[in-house]
């Protein structure tokens, strides 16, 4: 499985080989590292086949296929798998990171560490699965994308290269975001192939006066994969917007933000990846820049594991802080639990606290 | 001076070893917690995140109902940092338990990697509570505490391996489970490494003499699961009694020693189990998954009837080895699911329990059961593998030592002393309510 017959045809003199076909399934980490995966991978030689947004069809197959107490993105991550396989036979791999850590003091959550084996031993697709395992803990991360590049026949210092590339591409893409350039702006700027450009939702508020006179800010917290596919959050960075309320989401903040080491209590440090991200967001507007929002919403998967404890956490402090806080809990089923209600309600009581004596004179 | 008390969570039959443990600390009291029952689940449910792991609920229960029925405030939970969310268990609990405004402290038990020598950290902390300073005391007082904990924690495991060969066996119902709980009870109170091999031999007497059918050849399955809800009986509504009414052997290689001896990098099994599981899971992703899988094929191997996994519900490593194992391809065993939370009900294990066993009984009689693999085909009974390991005598005295040789060997002594003698806890920063840490 590590050759096939594709990387065989290399030959000796180096002379131009047939591109390698790629699947990318858009979940999971999509949201945050594609960029990352798309230069080292084209770098590597491989054409990239990325699957649609994900839509309704894809939503149920995944949450068909998998077992109940997973959470929505992971079932998401099958439903796009299963999207591929059905619909890209001509695959040479399909791409399955593996994140254990990015760094000696974080895992990711239990999901990404097992992801490649159960896309394997699960779903068993015909076209073979492309590992790549990131592990800090382990190994030097360039260490990593020579392995994989080995995987696909690629020498050790193309590897090399295709991997430092990628970093500073990546740094680039992260840039656009601290700029406040939203995810989906961002892919579509840098790989205007690959993502189109959305179209505007209409504005169908009813005071538009007030909203636009009255801004509000409000911090939206989640896993990428959640706070960026619209599917799942019902559009949610859109919805706010067209309420005329300013949209901070973590991958705007300065680099700075992310630099201190989280401490839980006296006896230990949080030890999760992308919770450690979370954290210190909501540490920077606890602590540093109260003032600038108004109000916090945390995108929450039904049975996410790491979230069920952060989120208690959060939340707590944000209540002793006294600032406005809303959780939504997301589900294959999200858009029939009012939720859209919920957030309006919250947006309003939101405007109505901060601007109580100029709403009501008027 | 009065004596400090301190409690731990539920969790089956470990809390034998546990209180030998903390109990080391001179002027410690090891004051046991209320047994679980539906009012902890009930408390543990209202004041916990709502789909928090199911074991962290009763935790949560456990803590309340020690705190207000024997005004406990000091409790030890054991840790694991990563990748699951038991490390976390410890810091998030006592957040809500003081925002609810018991005034309590939750010291973690790091186990994470027990070479590292973290645990001796709590033990600090109760020296430091305790005004113990004499670095001899403390190293020596440890030492003989983890020689205890290990010498108990192995004879519950072989006094419930037991249990699981006679319930199914026994004559008169009951008689089993009274036996365990003397012999327990009997562990319990022996203290000197004497009393100790005394009351293993005696309680693996007392199993021996209990009436029961010797020509029965019961069907014979694996439980396994995430560890809390396999240990603890009122968790997973007593399914290894339950089990053994209806005339099942139950093979339960899963226990607190087990899981110790795992963390010393000395459990040899567990080794095996990892490989058996490699083509499957790669690596270890917190809980039993790992493990699990290994079990399944390992249970498949031995030509074993059933396998039985248990788990809280949305467990995240459970989940992801049961959807592994219900994806294996055949010939394999009868496999069986449960997921435990605050809504699990008897009733409904019940049915399915039955079911599933009607299923192996038909295999069994058609003989299309799996046949054990060459390395299995003359495996010992349980009882025979904790017997033989009892009556030889000199295994007997060589095995706890062994243990320790084997964890000794790899240490390195310089670390050990240092992580003992270093006083970790004189960082710690002083708390008020207020602050919000991070
Ligand atoms: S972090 Fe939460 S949402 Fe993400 S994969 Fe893990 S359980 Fe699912
Ligand atoms: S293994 Fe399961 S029960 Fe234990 S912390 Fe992880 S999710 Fe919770």
């Amino acid at each position: 499985m590590v050759l096939d017959n594709q990387t065989q045809n290399k030959t000796a003199t180096g002379e131009k080989k047939a591109k390698l076909n790629v699947g990318v399934p858009r979940a999971l980490y999509y949201y945050k590292f594609f960029p990352f995966w798309h230069e080292m991978l084209t770098r590597m030689g491989c054409d990239i086949v990325l699957s649609p947004p994900t839509n309704k069809k894809i939503l149920e197959m995944g949450a068909t296929f998998s077992s109940s107490e997973l959470c929505v993105p992971v079932k998401l991550y099958f439903g796009h798998i299963l999207w591929l396989l059905e619909n890209k036979p001509n695959l040479d791999y399909i791409f399955v990171p593996r994140y254990v850590s990015l760094n000696k003091y974080h895992y990711f959550c239990p999901k990404f560490l097992a992801l490649p084996d159960t896309v394997r031993n699960t779903v068993k697709p015909k076209i073979p699965v492309l590992e790549w395992e990131i592990n800090a803990k382990k190994r030097a991360n360039i260490e990593s994308a020579i392995i994989l590049g080995r995987k696909i026949g690629i020498e050790k210092e193309e590897a090399g290269k295709a991997y430092i590339y990628a970093i500073n591409r990546f740094k680039q893409f992260q840039n656009l975001q601290r700029k406040g350039v939203l995810f989906h702006d961002a892919m579509h700027r840098m790989y205007p192939r690959l993502v189109k450009k959305k179209r505007k939702m209409r504005n169908k508020s009813g005071d538009e006066e007030i909203d636009k006179n009255y801004p509000i800010t409000i911090l939206v917290l989640g896993h990428p994969y959640n706070t960026y596919d619209p599917l799942i959050n019902l559009n949610l960075a859109e919805r706010l917007e067209k309420y005329h309320v300013n949209v901070i989401m973590l991958e705007q903040l300065p680099e700075e933000t992310f630099k201190k080491r989280v401490t839980i209590n006296r006896h230990f440090h949080n030890y999760w990846n992308m919770e450690e991200e979370l954290l210190q967001g909501a540490r920077h507007f606890l602590l540093d820049a109260k003032d600038e929002i108004d109000g916090v919403i945390f995108l929450i998967s039904f049975a996410c594991g790491p979230d069920s404890l952060i989120q208690e956490l959060i939340m707590r402090d944000f209540k002793k802080m006294k600032i406005p806080f809303l959780d939504l809990i997301l589900d294959e089923h999200s858009g029939e639990s009012g939720m859209v209600t919920r957030i309006e309600s919250f947006i309003d009581m939101i405007r109505r606290k901060k601007y109580r004596d100029l709403i009501e004179t008027k | 001076m009065s004596k400090l008390q301190v409690s731990f969570p539920n969790m089956g039959n470990c809390w034998v070893a546990f209180k030998t443990l903390v109990e080391s600390v001179p002027d410690i009291e090891v004051v046991l917690p209320p047994p679980v029952t539906r009012k902890t689940i009930e408390l543990g449910a209202k004041y916990s995140p709502e789909f928090v792991c199911f074991p962290f609920k009763v935790n949560i229960g456990d803590f309340i109902q020690t705190y207000e029925q024997y005004g406990i405030d000091t409790f030890v939970n054991a840790i694991d940092c990563g990748p699951c969310r038991f490390g976390f268990y410890h810091a998030v609990q006592e957040r809500i338990l003081r925002d609810l405004g018991y005034d309590l402290k939750i010291i973690p038990l790091d186990q994470a990697d027990l070479l590292n020598f973290n645990w001796v950290k709590t033990f600090d902390e109760f020296y430091k509570i305790m005004g113990v300073n004499d670095p001899f005391k403390k190293f020596f007082n440890t030492a003989g505490a983890a020689i205890n904990f290990l010498r108990k924690a192995k004879i519950t495991a072989d006094f419930e391996k037991l249990e699981g060969y006679y319930r199914c066996r026994e004559l008169s119902r009951g008689d089993t489970s009274r036996v365990l709980r003397q012999a327990l009870q009997s562990l319990d109170e022996a203290k000197t490494p004497a009393e100790i091999r005394e009351s293993r031999k005696k309680g693996i007497a007392s199993f021996k003499k209990i009436p029961h059918d010797t020509e029965k050849d019961p069907l014979k399955v694996t439980l396994t699961g995430e560890i809390h809800v396999t240990l603890e009986p009122y968790v997973n509504l007593d399914l290894r009694k339950k089990l053994g009414d209806m005339g099942i052997e139950v093979h339960q290689n899963l226990s607190l020693i087990d899981w110790i001896l795992h963390k010393f990098h000395v459990n040899f099994h567990r080794k095996e189990l990892e490989r058996k599981a490699e083509p499957f899971l790669k690596l270890d992703i917190g809980g039993e998954a790992q493990w699990v899988i290994g079990e399944y094929i390992e249970s498949n191997q031995r030509g074993l009837d059933g396998f039985i996994h248990i788990y809280p519900f949305t467990c995240m490593p459970e989940v992801t080895a049961r959807s592994i194992i219900t994806a294996m391809d055949d010939p394999k065993i009868p496999a069986i699911f449960f997921s435990f939370d605050e809504h699990s009900g008897v009733e409904g294990m019940r049915t399915r329990l039955e079911a599933f066993i009607d299923l192996m009984e038909a295999r069994k009689r058609k003989g299309s059961n799996i046949k054990p693999i060459k390395k299995y085909r003359e495996q010992k009974s349980i009882i025979d593998h904790v017997i033989a390991n009892h009556q030889n005598p000199i295994e007997n005295i060589l095995e706890p030592m062994g243990e320790l040789v084997n964890i000794a060997s790899t240490l390195n002594p310089l670390e050990v002393i240092g992580n003992i003698f270093s006083d970790n806890t004189s960082k710690t920063k002083p708390e008020t309510k207020e602050t919000i840490e991070y």
